[in-house]
């Protein structure tokens, strides 16, 4: 995936683009769907997101985040920008006043993101079935952890303490790369 | 006062909030309190990284919904027509952002201020124009329009050295991250980056270090209430 995506920053290739497009543009309309969006605006909001990847593939860094996580962030923002109208006041890595690395964890090599995101996957696979269900209700359903508490009917402090608990698995399912 | 620089901030964005900001959810005010932390803190930066993966990963075992069977071939044409229509280049800085001299800001304190730029398009002026507003002694503020979360207030606060807060509690959830020299109060002290979430149980007292003036960005979910004697006589003139 992620050459293909080389291959539409620096050629503009169309036949990679189809390929990316192929895969995850579905995906994405499928996620802006259970977001909240209907089909329609789902489907034209999937075309706009696919729009910034062609146009924006130059600043996709492999080192930093796998193709899905890129894409995942590009579709993410929009769907803020369509449900809440709201911006999102993002983090640069640029930022003269950053405390540390801007890439926090500089990947070794070029594919270290792509690795990543596989042991990622199977980590999410294994997490307990109460934890994997917040964190799909968090990024599925539109739904900060408090909300996540009302319709589940938990208390915030269970809700936050599964969240911690299926945060630290995934972490330490990535540990350090050797 | 030891300020603990390399270790980036000792008081952090709770995790839930990380995943909120991560997922999309948090309201626009919390999640530049969420950006401007994780400027000045390596430690919740990585768990943002992770974060995203983990919104690629699930992104990837999304069930697909197929799109219109010309979808792609719109798409492209689309690319076509908008690169035929001449583009004229773009300048290359981005709305939004100032690069005004921040060291203006505070004169007091540390002669390398910055603002973590994620706050920079919220400003209403150039930092050193900024209309502080008098919030009682020694403390001056400035509401910022960011979002459009009814009800959540945004607000710059500046303490002056050794200058106190009146004491007070919160009628919601008051959430204040230090932007530049810091503070005390009955939970510990406070420097650039740490992050103090207050609710209903917390009745504080911040204080301002000695050592210059205190600068943070607060969003208030509700207002405070002044608990102290005299607090309780200022509480209809100090809006907060
Ligand atoms: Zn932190
Ligand atoms: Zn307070």
């Amino acid at each position: 995936m992620a050459d293909l995506m080389v291959l539409v920053a620096h050629d503009r290739d169309r036949r990679a683009f189809a390929e990316l497009y192929a895969w995850f543009a579905p995906r994405v309309k499928g996620f802006l769907i259970r977001r909240g969006l209907d089909a329609q605006r789902a489907e034209e909001v999937t075309q706009e997101a696919m729009l910034t990847v062609w146009r924006k593939a130059d600043r996709f860094d492999r080192r930093q985040a796998s193709v899905a996580t890129w894409i995942f962030t590009i579709a993410r923002n929009r769907s803020i920008d369509e449900l809440r109208r709201e911006k999102r006041p993002e983090i640069e890595l640029d930022d003269p006043t950053l405390v540390g690395d801007g890439l926090a964890q500089p990947a070794e090599t070029a594919y270290a993101a792509g690795q990543e995101a596989e042991r990622l996957k199977a980590a999410i696979g294994t997490l307990p079935e109460e934890q994997a269900r917040l964190l799909h209700m968090a990024f599925f359903e539109d739904k900060s952890h408090s909300a996540i508490a009302e319709s589940e009917d938990l208390p915030l402090g269970t809700v936050k303490s599964r969240l911690r608990l299926a945060l630290s698995k995934l972490r330490a399912a990535l540990g350090p790369v050797h | 006062m030891e300020h603990h620089e390399t270790m980036g901030p000792q008081h952090h964005m709770p995790e839930a909030w990380l995943v909120d900001y991560a997922a999309g959810t948090l309201d626009e005010a919390n999640a530049l309190l969420v950006a401007c932390h994780a400027a000045l803190c390596p430690t919740c930066r990585e768990t943002l990284r992770l974060l995203d993966a983990t919104g690629g990963a699930l992104l990837e075992d999304q069930a697909p919904v197929a799109l219109a069977d010309d979808a792609l071939a719109t798409l492209f044409a689309r690319i076509d027509a908008e690169d035929a229509a001449a583009e004229p280049a773009r300048p290359g800085h981005r709305p939004g952002h100032q690069t005004v001299d921040l060291d203006a800001l505070l004169p007091a304190g540390d002669g390398t201020l910055r603002l973590p730029r994620p706050l920079l398009a919220y400003l209403p002026t150039a930092p050193q124009d900024l209309p502080w507003r008098w919030n009682g002694p020694g403390v001056h503020v400035i509401d910022l329009a960011v979002g459009r979360h009814p009800g959540t207030r945004t607000v710059l606060m500046k303490i002056g050295a050794g200058r106190a807060m009146p004491q007070h509690t919160h009628k919601g959830t008051e959430a204040l991250m230090v932007l530049a020299g810091g503070y005390r109060d009955e939970s510990g002290d406070f420097f650039p980056g740490d992050v103090a979430i207050s609710t209903g149980e917390v009745d504080h007292r911040p204080i301002a270090h000695d050592d210059g003036e205190c600068l943070c960005l607060a969003v208030l979910d509700a207002p405070i209430s002044l608990t102290g004697t005299v607090g309780r006589l200022l509480n209809p003139f100090i809006r907060f």
